[in-house]
C-alpha cells in the first residue's frame, strides 16, 4: 500500500470528563485505506477516545484534524458525511427493517423530510450487498442475530457514505464465526472500499491477524502505534499486560502466559500439539521442546498421549482431559524441582 | 358525519344532510344543534384527537417508552395544575368561561412545560423507562395534590366549574372558539411534521443520532415544546382527556407495521382523529338522551390497547432492544 497524507490527526489532545482526564497529549494518525484497533485494557478510555474523536464528545485540550481541516470546523451535518460511527449498544425499535435501518444512514445526505432519491436507494442497495445482506432487507432486527444485526450497523456506516468509519467493540456480544465475519468484512471495506476504519475490541488474536495497525494506550504514557507484529517483537505488546503478573509470549499464538508457568516438553502431531499447548497456557504451564528434566508429552494421536516423567515413569493416556490430570498428579507428588529450577532460572 | 348525525336529540339523517347543504329544515332547533353544537364539537374531536395522538407520539419515540403519554408522564396534570390555578383561584368564573380562555391557555402551557421539564431533568438522571414512567406518576400525583388544595380552599361554584372542566369535554368549544383552538393545533401540528426527519434518527439512540448529524440538543428542546404545546392547549380547552395520546400511537404502529415517522406520524394524526370522534360517539347513551362524560369513554377505547401490547410484546417488537 502506498503512503498516504493521513486522514486523520491528532495534535497534542487531551480527553476525558471534566476534572478527570484520561489521555493527554496523544499525537495519533490514521492513514487513507487502513484498519487500526485501540487497544488498552479495559476502562482505560478507549470508547472516549473514539467519542471524542469523531466529535460526540469535546476534547479537553489539543487538536483533531479530518483531511487537514480541524474537527471544530465541521458542520454537524459535514462531520455526519466524514466519521460514521457502530457502537456496542443495543438499538431499540427492533421492528425496523434492515432496508430501513440501512436507510438512516443516508440521513446527513437527505432533504428536510428525509426522502429517499433514487440515488440514496442505490447506496442502501450497495450497502446491503457490501455486508452481504441483501436477501435481509425486508427482515426485522428483532428476528435477526447478533450479528447479522451488527452486519446492518456496519451498512448504515457504509450508506453514510463516510471516508472514516469508527467502531466501538464491533465484535463484543457476538459468536466465534461472526466475530470473524465481522472482522473480515471490515478488512474488505478497508481494501475493497477504501475505507479508513478505527476500532476498539477485546479479540487480540483476531486484531492481530487483521488490523494494519494498532494504537495502544496506557494511562500515564505515550501511545505506542505500529504494526501488531513491531510491536510484538518490539516488546511493547508484553508490556501492557506485563502488570497483571502475566507475559505475552508471541511465540505461542498470541497468547498470554502467566509468569510462574511450569514448564513441559510437547512434541508429536503438529496438530494435535497446538491442542495440548492451549491445555497446557491455560492450565497454568508452558510448552518447552522435551528434554529430560520436566514431564514430557508425545501426541500419538487425539486418544494416546504418553507422558514421560522426569523419574523416568512413562504412562499413557487416552484424552486431554486425563493428561492434565496427570500432570497435576505428578506435580503435587515430590519430586527433584531443584534441578529444573536452576536448569530455567 | 356520524356524530353529526347520533346525538342526545334525534335528527332525521336525510334532515342533518339539508343542514350542512345550507338549506333550512322544519325545525329551528334541530339547525342549531347540529351547526351550533355539534359541528363544532366533532371539529373539536378531530383536532383534539389527532394533538393528542401525535404529543403521545412524540413522547413516546423521545423517551423509547411504549408507556409515555402525556397524561401517564404527569404533563396532562401539569396543565390541570395550571388551569386550576387560574379557575379556582383568579378571577370570576363566569368570565372566565365565557371569554378568558387566554388565561387558561398559557397557564396550562406553563404548567405542562413545568412538568415537561421535570421530567427530561430526570429522564438525564434516570435511564431505566419504567422508573421514569413511576417519576412520571409521582409528579402527577404531586400536581393532583396540589389541585386538591386549591380546590378545598375555593369557593363552591368555581369548584363546580373546574369538576364539569375536569370531566373532559369535546364540546365546550363553541363555533366561535373554534378558529382559536384550530389554529393553536394546527400549528402545532405542523411543527410536529418538521420533526419527522429527527425523529427517525432518534429511534437508533441520541448517540446515533447525533453521528446522523442531528442536533440533539435542539431536538429535546423542539420535541419538549411541540408537546408541551399540543398537550396543553388540548388540555386547555376539553380538559384533561386521558388514553388518546397513550393508546393511539400503537394503533397507528399496529395498523402500519413500521416505526418510521414518515408514515408513522400521519397516520397517528389520522387515527387520534378517528379514535376522538368514535369516543365522542360513545359518550351518548343509546336511547336515553344522557351523554357520558369523555373520560368515562377514553379508558374503555384506550386500556385494552394498551393491554394487548403489552401481553404481547414477543410479537410486537418496536419498543423491544435489538
Amino acid at each position: 500500500m502506498k503512503p498516504e497524507a493521513p486522514i486523520l490527526q491528532t495534535h497534542k489532545l487531551s480527553i476525558g470528563y471534566a476534572g478527570n482526564t484520561l489521555f493527554e497529549d496523544l499525537n495519533l494518525e490514521l492513514s487513507s485505506g487502513t484498519i487500526t484497533c485501540l487497544l488498552g485494557l479495559n476502562g482505560s478510555g478507549k470508547s472516549t477516545l473514539l467519542r471524542t474523536l469523531c466529535g460526540l464528545q469535546p476534547a479537553i485540550s489539543g487538536q483533531i484534524k479530518l483531511f487537514d481541516k480541524p474537527l471544530r470546523q465541521y458542520s454537524p451535518q459535514a462531520l455526519a458525511r466524514t466519521v460514521g460511527v457502530v457502537l456496542t449498544q443495543k438499538r431499540y425499535a427492533a421492528d425496523l427493517r434492515a432496508y430501513d435501518l440501512v436507510a438512516l444512514g443516508r440521513h446527513p445526505h437527505t432533504g428536510f423530510f428525509g426522502a429517499l432519491k433514487q440515488a440514496d436507494k442505490d447506496v442502501i442497495e450497495q450497502s446491503l450487498e457490501a455486508v452481504g445482506m441483501t436477501s435481509s432487507a425486508a427482515r426485522r432486527l428483532a428476528e435477526m442475530s447478533d450479528g447479522e444485526r451488527q452486519k446492518i450497523m456496519i451498512a448504515k456506516a457504509i450508506a453514510q457514505q463516510c471516508p472514516i468509519i469508527l467502531l466501538d467493540e464491533p465484535t463484543a456480544f457476538l459468536d466465534v464465526i461472526s466475530r470473524i465475519e465481522t472482522m473480515m468484512l471490515l478488512r474488505k471495506l478497508s481494501r475493497e472500499h477504501r475505507k479508513t476504519i478505527l476500532l476498539s475490541t477485546h479479540d487480540l488474536e483476531q486484531a492481530i491477524r487483521t488490523v494494519d495497525s494498532f494504537w495502544m494506550l496506557r494511562r500515564g504514557s505515550q501511545a505506542v502505534c505500529g504494526t501488531p507484529e513491531d510491536l510484538i517483537l518490539g516488546g511493547a505488546m508484553a508490556s501492557l499486560f506485563e502488570k497483571n503478573g502475566q507475559t505475552f509470549d508471541p511465540l505461542s499464538e498470541h497468547r498470554v502466559i502467566e509468569e510462574d508457568a511450569r514448564p513441559v516438553g510437547v512434541e508429536g502431531d503438529p496438530s494435535i500439539v497446538i491442542w495440548v499447548n492451549n491445555a497446557l497456557i491455560r492450565s497454568g504451564r508452558k510448552p518447552f521442546p522435551m528434554a529430560a528434566a520436566y514431564p514430557c508429552i508425545n501426541c500419538i494421536s487425539p486418544s494416546k498421549f504418553i507422558i514421560t516423567h522426569p523419574n523416568g515413569i512413562c504412562r499413557n493416556v487416552a484424552s486431554v482431559s486425563e493428561l492434565l490430570t496427570a500432570l497435576q498428579e505428578a506435580e503435587s507428588q515430590p519430586m527433584p524441582q531443584i534441578q529444573i529450577q536452576s536448569q530455567y532460572a | 358525519m356520524a356524530c353529526l348525525v347520533y346525538g342526545a336529540v334525534y335528527i332525521p339523517f336525510d334532515n342533518v344532510v339539508k343542514i350542512l347543504g345550507g338549506k333550512t329544515v322544519e325545525r329551528s332547533a334541530w339547525q342549531s344543534i347540529v351547526i351550533q353544537s355539534r359541528l363544532p364539537q366533532a371539529a373539536t374531536a378531530v383536532l383534539a384527537g389527532s394533538a393528542l395522538a401525535v404529543s403521545g407520539l412524540l413522547l413516546q419515540t423521545f423517551f423509547r417508552n411504549p408507556l409515555a403519554g402525556p397524561s401517564i408522564l404527569g404533563i396532562s396534570d401539569g396543565a390541570n395544575l395550571g388551569v386550576a390555578t387560574v379557575i379556582l383561584l383568579a378571577g370570576n368564573t363566569t368570565q372566565l368561561f365565557l371569554g378568558a380562555y387566554w388565561a387558561i391557555i398559557p397557564a396550562a402551557f406553563a404548567g405542562a412545560g413545568g412538568v415537561m421539564a421535570l421530567i427530561i431533568y430526570f429522564s438525564a438522571k434516570v435511564r431505566n423507562s419504567v422508573m421514569l414512567l413511576i417519576i412520571g406518576i409521582m409528579i402527577g400525583y404531586l400536581a393532583s395534590s396540589a389541585i386538591s388544595i386549591l380546590n378545598y380552599y375555593a369557593t363552591a361554584d368555581r369548584v363546580h366549574s373546574y369538576v364539569m372542566w375536569g370531566m373532559g369535554n369535546f364540546s365546550s368549544i363553541s363555533l366561535e372558539r373554534l378558529p382559536l383552538f384550530a389554529i393553536c393545533t394546527i400549528g402545532g401540528l405542523l411543527f410536529s411534521v418538521m420533526l419527522i426527519k429527527p425523529l427517525n434518527a432518534l429511534l437508533l439512540g441520541e448517540t446515533y443520532a447525533a453521528n446522523l448529524g442531528v442536533n440533539v440538543r435542539s431536538l429535546r428542546m423542539k420535541i419538549l415544546a411541540c408537546t408541551g404545546f399540543l398537550a396543553a392547549v388540548t388540555t386547555a380547552f376539553c380538559g384533561p382527556v386521558s388514553f388518546i395520546g397513550l393508546a393511539v400511537p400503537h394503533v397507528a404502529r399496529l395498523l402500519l407495521g413500521s416505526s418510521n415517522h414518515r408514515q408513522l406520524l400521519p397516520v397517528t394524526l389520522l387515527a387520534g382523529a378517528c379514535v376522538a370522534l368514535l369516543c365522542n360517539l360513545l359518550m351518548v347513551v343509546p336511547g336515553s338522551g344522557t351523554i357520558l362524560p369523555l373520560n368515562a369513554v377514553t379508558p374503555w377505547v384506550g386500556a385494552p390497547i394498551i393491554i394487548y401490547v403489552i401481553a404481547s410484546r414477543k410479537h410486537i417488537h418496536y419498543f423491544n432492544e435489538a
